[in-house]
């Protein structure tokens, strides 16, 4: 930074180029108080995003906090209940980008004409470009990537899935052969093998709904009723949250993990319908006892929901319990009707195929032959993961040898608490 | 003998070789640093043992819950000490490291120890044990730079006439341990990140965690560009240091309790 600066405009040629207005404003967006304070919004940003609640309506606040509104609204309008997609949290993240770019073409052009890199040039290469190749990474992704699911039928051929803008046609036919489950035989005994999966049953005489969902804390899933596919009435379905040992602060209504351990494993649901719209508290170890949302969603006696956890290994019932070990489907990949993959979809074992992943995320307990597939494309990956292979490199070549513990010699000669000159 | 035992057996070892460490800063008889020395070794390579252990008899790698994380975390503060120690002879290095890790250990054993099975997502990924074991490297690496930060501000007053060369050594330990805690926690973020990606297909989310780990890399990223870039020794570096060591704290046990507003949000 400006030590090193100082030296490299004394290096050979940067004397004598007087470049107009090139060279002071490379300056102004190459100087380390731009990097301060970009990287202080940042951090400042990323707080907030973390401390104030995120992507929620809060007009639903205006009763609980009564004199608040005017604070809270501000906060809203200004985007600090949505910090990680709000416009001017993107803005900073560009600006951030080019003041590193700005860092890499002063600092290179200066290794150019000087005729050397060395170690350390290298690994300030390496380290920035890193930064703009995964923040580049994350833009490609953000404007071209895409996400969403398909529900499909041992024997059904779909091209089509419903993203999360509409629905999305596939460069290829997914056709699922077989989808299978494979459980664990377990008595409410304590089992050091491993458990199932957590799952959440959810049953509505009304809606003609039982199923069994291994669902994934954030991964919206849809439920149709029972032997329909497409329904108007199927029922939305978000696991939000899940604590494996809950606890709730009386005064502040805050709710915690006491321990990671799963002694009162608890999940917050909420679940949108035809009609309905409930969130709220389920509990592993009390299936009775349910704590709603204060928001005041309108509870429904026609829906019951079961949250049983894989982890939570004491749920006495006395019966044999069957948990789910692991599920996949067996999927092949079509193009102009010939297979071109055929390959098994597993969780945490996801099929790639031309920039898309599928992933098993969901399925039908009462009708075993749909299975649910989140599908995504995210074409920023390969730039994000080289970025990732970049910034462990230049860490190595920067941290890991000698120049670096040269200059804390070097630095520390100085009298405590001094600057170098 | 039981493996609890083996755990049990550490963390007396370690809270010997504390106090041996402070009785040594008062009374400098080689053998009692000699002593001290010997326990903790063993008492590491018994903690080692310990980890080993459990990982044969849960058939995974142990770093999946609270209490586990929290035995990896000592183990590796010891771990440094011992690295830092091959280089500088630090008279307050032994009894900082010991005492972080007796606490970490302490606090540890108020959690469930049973071995506990795993979720689904959690099973079987190489991703996730390198994420862990590389996070909590990085995480004992800024725990020695922290206590060392402290150690320099105390020490660096003129009042105190420390000699040069002492105040030269804490300075650099300060900074050399927050360099290799740095790559340990990018490679923790970096492996943490690839997995999110091939367990549910998204290798950032934002979610409090994630994005204070983010906070945390931008801290010491700061503390090494001042203090190897810019040359600043001393306080400025140490405060860094201690600010930097309170948001690993955050990351790694007070996310949950940041929110306000409590009760009301979505819980995202
Ligand atoms: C948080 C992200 C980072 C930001 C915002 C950032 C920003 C900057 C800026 C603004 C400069 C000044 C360039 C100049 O004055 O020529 C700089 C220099 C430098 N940075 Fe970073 N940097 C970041 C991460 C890193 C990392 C992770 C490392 C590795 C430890 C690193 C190593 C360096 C080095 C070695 C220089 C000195 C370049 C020179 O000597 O001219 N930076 N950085």
């Amino acid at each position: 930074m400006t030590d090193k600066s100082v030296n490299s405009q004394s290096g050979p040629g940067r004397s004598s180029s007087g470049r107009g207005i090139y060279q002071p404003m490379l300056g102004v967006l190459a100087s380390s108080k731009m990097a301060t304070v970009i990287g202080s919004l940042i951090v400042l940003a990323c707080i907030a995003g973390t401390v104030l609640p995120q992507g929620v309506d809060v007009s639903s606040f205006a009763g609980t906090y009564p004199g608040w509104e005017g604070p809270i609204r501000l906060i809203d309008s200004v985007g600090l209940t949505r910090v990680f997609g709000v416009w001017w949290f993107i803005v900073l993240l560009i600006l951030f980008s080019i003041n590193i770019s700005a860092c890499l073409v002063r600092r290179m052009s200066a290794s150019l004409r000087a005729g050397r890199m060395g170690v350390s040039g290298w690994g300030f290469l390496l380290t920035h470009v890193s930064m703009v190749l995964i923040l580049g990474g994350a833009v490609i992704g953000g404007v071209f990537g895409v996400s969403g699911h398909m529900n499909i039928r041992e024997g059904q051929t779909i091209t089509e899935f419903a993203g999360t803008r509409g629905r999305l046609e596939l460069p290829f036919a997914v056709r699922l052969l077989d989808f299978g489950i494979e459980y664990y035989e377990q008595t409410g005994k304590k089992s050091d093998a491993g458990a199932g999966a957590d799952t959440l049953d959810i049953a509505s005489a009304d809606l003609h709904i039982t199923t069994q969902l291994v669902f994934t804390v954030g991964v919206p899933v849809t439920v149709y009723p029972d032997g329909e596919h497409a329904s108007t009435n199927a029922l939305h379905v978000l696991v939000s949250r899940h604590v494996p040992d809950f606890v709730i602060d009386t005064t502040t209504k805050e709710i915690s993990s006491r321990s990671g351990a799963p002694n009162n494993p608890a999940i917050f649901v909420s679940v949108n319908g035809p009609g309905l719209s409930i969130a709220k508290w389920l509990f592993a170890r009390h299936p009775g006892f349910e704590m709603s949302h204060p928001s005041g969603a309108k509870p429904t006696d026609s829906l019951k929901m079961v949250y049983r956890s894989g982890a939570a290994n004491t749920i006495d019932t006395g019966a044999t319990q069957r948990h789910i070990k692991s599920y996949k489907s067996m999927v092949q990949l079509l193009e102009a009707g010939k297979v071109v993959v055929e390959a098994a979809v597993e969780v945490n074992h996801p099929v790639r195929h031309k920039g898309y992943t599928l992933y098993q995320s969901g399925y039908n307990q009462d009708d075993l032959t749909w299975s649910t597939l989140q599908i995504v494309k995210d074409p920023g990956v390969p730039a994000v993961y080289a970025g990732f292979i970049c910034l462990i490199g230049g860490l190595i070549l920067l941290l890991g040898f000698k120049p670096a513990a040269k200059r804390t010699s070097d630095a520390t000669r100085l009298p405590v608490g001094e600057k170098r000159p | 003998m039981t493996m609890k035992l083996l755990f049990d057996l550490s963390l007396c070892g370690y809270a010997i070789a504390l106090l041996m460490s402070v009785v040594y800063l008062f009374a400098r008889r080689r053998y009692i640093d000699l002593t001290a020395n010997a326990l903790l070794g063993v008492s590491h390579v018994m903690q080692f043992a310990y980890i080993v252990w459990r990982w044969i008899a849960a058939w995974r790698p142990p770093f999946s819950n609270m209490f586990e994380s929290l035995v990896l975390f000592s183990w590796a503060i010891v771990l440094i000490y011992f690295l830092v120690r091959i280089r500088f002879t630090l008279l307050t290095l032994r009894p900082t490291s010991a005492l972080m890790a007796v606490l970490v250990l302490a606090y540890a054993s108020s959690f469930e120890s049973d071995i506990e099975p795993l979720l689904p997502a959690l099973r079987n990924s190489w991703w996730l044990t390198v994420h862990v074991f590389t996070c909590f490297l990085g995480y004992a690496g800024f725990a020695v730079s922290f206590a060392s930060a402290i150690h320099y501000l105390v020490i660096s007053r003129p009042a105190r006439h420390t000699s040069e060369q002492t105040i030269l050594d804490v300075d650099a330990v300060m900074s050399k341990t927050a360099a290799f805690g740095f790559i340990f926690l990018t490679i923790g973020i970096i492996t943490g990140s690839v997995w999110a990606n091939t367990a549910w297909g998204r290798y950032w989310q934002w979610d409090p965690k994630e994005t204070w780990s983010l906070i945390t890399w931008f801290v010491y990223a700061a503390f090494l560009h001042c203090r190897y870039m810019r040359g600043w020794s001393g306080p400025v570096a140490a405060w860094i240091s201690i600010v930097g060591f309170v948001f690993v704290l955050i990351t790694f046990l007070g996310v949950n309790l940041l929110r306000i507003f409590s009760g009301l949000h979505s819980y995202a």
